[in-house]
């Protein structure tokens, strides 16, 4: 086979691409985890852990622009290193993301609404990261669809969600009005980045899909 | 990026983003701008021969007119064969003979009552290696139009000077066209057979990997002028170069071993998403 | 390599025998050129002395050596008559020659085709320029000068020495006529030339230098025959200017043959002038030739980048 230094270029960039995914689902779940334990060291962990995955981004950007310039890629070559280079962004995304559930962990005032399950939309969500992943790493079309399905079930869910909390706001009593907003907007905002995390994930599929496939239909 | 004026024409393609083609619309105008052209070089189940050894297997293929065509594929795979079967420089090779139909504006060129030099004298071609006369640069681009026996109705003048502008020479030589063409550079040289080749005002300029000789720059100078000759020409061009067939082209036919087409189509297509799994080993690199 | 080795590498080896051997051949090189240049020397040396010497000791009036015609008496005796004869000769030759000479080259190269007859022909042309001048001569005689009944006249004299020299310059035009790149054939080809067109307008002139050459130099081996000229019959002495190719004559070479066998010493001290003469003209055209070579030698030539 000809060109093995830049074959094996673009397997290194595979791995490597997959390698932070893994590290950066790890945090998510290790945030969720947090959460669910009230564990404020664990959650500062993941807070920490941002400058590590921001560096990871960076230095796989620039094997990307690198593989362009020096390799002049093209056809399948050129999709799979243009779809990296865009789900590596989605991925540093989640990262921050995973940051504010952990910053949420650490200030919530966890009672006030137990009908809102952060736990589960949180690890419903990362699963969807990771059936992403996985559909980018075996290059599988089919199961990207199904991925950009989900996503409407978690729409669907944390809108109902939301409006609990609002719901709840305007029924409720007037006491201490002020930490009432502030826990609500927490609230309001973690749902907001816990169905963002889900949007991520599509992007991932979509850009999977036009890697396999040429298709950009799931793109928006 | 690429943006030649077949390009510009279909408005929808931005120059940045073209990896992901996000407009749906930006894909059909393309394409109608590529497919809507008339043919002009058609060829049907072409194959030939040098003696026993076939360099090109059953092509069939239709040339859009003012477009640029490039063709590619490993060494030796009938890319130069085709192309000189389309003004029957193949005549000249006693070991040569031919199976099937060339058409240009419909006419069988293998057809018995068909004069291979009237042919000639509506398709110009450009060599790899310059090949200007050893006269002066004057002559050198009046030389077609002599030959064809138009020197006295045309005003050679202004018609070297038309030529030369067109193939982007004029500013250099205008001052020294008594000189020796062969006392140009490479590039320019290359430039004055161009010049030459379009001087007789033809229908299509072959070019056999025009580029393949010259410095970077001169190469690049040449591609830009391609660009433009394709607003006035048909434009066949074969290239070694993949890039280079990337970047000026609008369709692409891709020859591989045993002088087989195996793809033809708009030369984004085959460079983002080739139909042909060979193709995509190809130009990736993966063989040849 | 530690600096100890690399210094036994550069000094520790003996070249000398191969040295030694290097100087010897080189030395006998050296030799066997100026052997060439020296017997050159010796012999222009030598003709330039006899003539001097002629002049002083006859006190030969060289107005009348170049303007006058010969006659069998030597103080009257002139060189003219046989000069104009050569001119004549060389003008037909060339004329007879050239022509014919061109054509046969642009068939061989451009027309024929490529079997054993065409290569039997070109390595018999090689042959054809060893035989020896003395046989074309027999040859017109026989032919021209008693079947024809042309009688010895110039245009005998120049059919015998085109003869002599066509093989030469057809073999010159062959070298040069191939000597044009197809590329460039190619390109006149491809503008939708005829074969003509392609021959008259790009081949010839491209060859066209190379072919002068070789006819300059065919000619500068003519202007010097004697033995065909002889052959054809040639006068004893050139006692008139040549009216034209219909004229008997005496060329350059035959009369300074005829001089030397004459009983009056002085004529063989007119010869020796004859012979000054001969070679200042064959020195022309050797510089010509060379003016023309080097002049298109440069030029047509490098197409790679500058």
């Amino acid at each position: 086979m000809a060109r093995n230094e830049y074959q094996q270029q673009l397997e290194t960039l595979r791995a490597d691409i997959l390698e932070m995914s893994a590290v950066v689902c790890g945090r998510f779940r290790q945030a969720i985890d947090a959460y669910e334990a009230k564990d404020d060291e664990l959650a500062q962990e993941v807070i920490d852990g941002d400058y590590e995955i921001n560096q990871l981004y960076l230095d796989l950007e620039q094997d990307c622009i690198e593989l362009f310039a020096l390799q002049q890629p093209v056809a399948g070559d050129l999709r799979f290193i243009a779809a990296s280079f865009k789900i590596i962004t989605d991925l540093e995304r989640i990262a921050d993301l995973a940051v504010n559930l952990g910053e949420y962990a650490q200030q919530a005032e966890r009672d006030r609404y137990p009908d809102v399950d952060i736990t589960h939309i949180g690890t419903e969500t990362i699963g969807m990261v990771e059936a992403a992943m996985a559909a980018y790493a075996d290059e599988d079309s089919q199961r990207t669809y199904d991925v950009a399905a989900m996503d409407d079930e978690i729409d669907a869910y944390c809108d109902r969600t939301s409006r609990i909390v609002v719901r709840d706001l305007l029924d409720g009593e007037t006491e201490a009005v002020e930490t009432l907003l502030d826990d609500v907007s927490r609230m309001l905002l973690t749902i907001r980045d816990l169905e963002r995390v889900g949007d991520h994930a599509v992007n991932i599929a979509a850009r999977t899909l036009y890697m396999v496939d040429n298709d950009d239909e799931l793109i928006y | 990026m690429s943006n030649h004026p077949s390009r510009e024409r279909s408005a929808a393609e931005s120059s940045d983003n073209k990896l992901i083609q996000t407009e749906v619309h930006a894909d059909a105008d393309s394409d109608q701008t590529n497919s809507s052209a008339k043919t002009v070089v058609r060829a049907e189940g072409l194959s030939v021969y040098y003696d026993d050894d076939r360099a090109l297997n059953d092509v069939t293929i239709e040339i859009p007119e003012h477009r640029v065509t490039a063709m590619i594929g490993p060494s030796g795979c009938g890319k130069s064969t085709f192309l000189r079967s389309i003004n029957r420089m193949n005549d000249r090779i006693p070991a040569a003979s031919v199976e099937g139909e060339l058409y240009f504006h419909g006419k069988n060129v293998y057809d018995d009552d068909v004069d291979p030099v009237a042919l000639r004298r509506k398709i110009g071609q450009v060599f790899q290696a310059p090949n200007p006369f050893p006269k002066s640069i004057y002559d050198n681009v009046a030389y077609g139009l002599r030959v064809q026996g138009q020197a006295d109705e045309v005003d050679l003048d202004s018609a070297v000077e038309r030529a030369l502008r067109g193939a982007a020479l004029w500013d250099e030589v205008k001052d020294q066209l008594d000189e020796s063409g062969l006392d140009l550079s490479g590039g320019q040289q290359q430039r004055l057979c161009i010049a030459r080749a379009i001087a007789t005002d033809p229908e299509v300029v072959l070019m056999d990997e025009p580029t393949s000789a010259l410095d970077p720059v001169a190469a690049s100078k040449i591609e830009d002028l391609i660009a433009e000759l394709a607003e006035e020409y048909t434009v066949i061009i074969v290239t070694h170069n993949m890039q280079q067939a990337a970047r000026i082209s609008d369709r692409t036919a891709v020859f591989l071993t045993g002088g087989k087409l195996v793809e033809f189509d708009d030369t984004a297509t085959v460079f983002e998403d080739p139909a042909d799994d060979r193709v995509e080993d190809y130009i990736t690199g993966k063989f040849g | 390599m530690s600096t100890k080795r690399a210094g036994e590498f550069l000094t520790g080896v003996d070249l000398r025998q191969e040295k030694v051997r290097n100087r010897v051949f080189h030395g006998l090189l050296v030799a066997a050129s100026l052997f060439g240049l020296v017997m050159l020397v010796l012999l222009i040396a030598d003709v330039i002395w006899e003539s001097s010497q002629a002049l002083i000791t006859y006190d030969i009036d060289l107005w009348n050596f170049f303007t006058g015609t010969s006659s069998s008496r030597a103080p009257q005796a002139g060189f003219g008559a046989s000069i104009i004869a050569s001119f004549w000769l060389m003008a037909l030759t060339a004329g007879l020659a050239f022509v014919i000479a061109v054509g046969c080259a642009l068939y061989l190269v451009e027309y024929a085709p490529a079997n054993r007859t065409t290569r039997l022909i070109e390595a018999n042309l090689a042959n054809l320029a060893g035989v020896p001048s003395i046989v074309y001569g027999l040859l017109v005689l026989a032919l021209i000068v008693n079947d024809v009944g042309l009688g010895s006249v110039i245009l005998a004299g120049a059919i015998a020495l085109a003869l002599l020299v066509m093989p030469i310059i057809i073999v010159a035009s062959i070298e040069s006529i191939r000597a044009v790149p197809s590329s460039v054939r190619d390109g006149a080809y491809a503008m939708g030339s005829t074969k003509w067109q392609t021959i008259r307008r790009v081949v010839l002139p491209q060859a066209m230098p190379g072919i002068l050459t070789g006819t300059i130099l065919a000619l500068a081996r003519a202007i010097g025959e004697t033995a065909p000229l002889i052959m054809v019959g040639t006068m004893l002495h050139a006692t008139r200017y040549p009216s034209g190719p219909f004229a008997s004559f005496s060329a350059m070479p035959t009369q300074i043959y005829s001089w030397t066998y004459q009983a009056d010493r002085m004529f063989n001290g007119l010869a020796a002038l004859g012979i000054v003469v001969l070679l200042v003209f064959l020195t022309g055209m050797y510089v010509v030739a060379g003016y023309l070579r080097k002049r298109y030698e440069t030029d047509g030539g490098s197409i790679t980048n500058v």
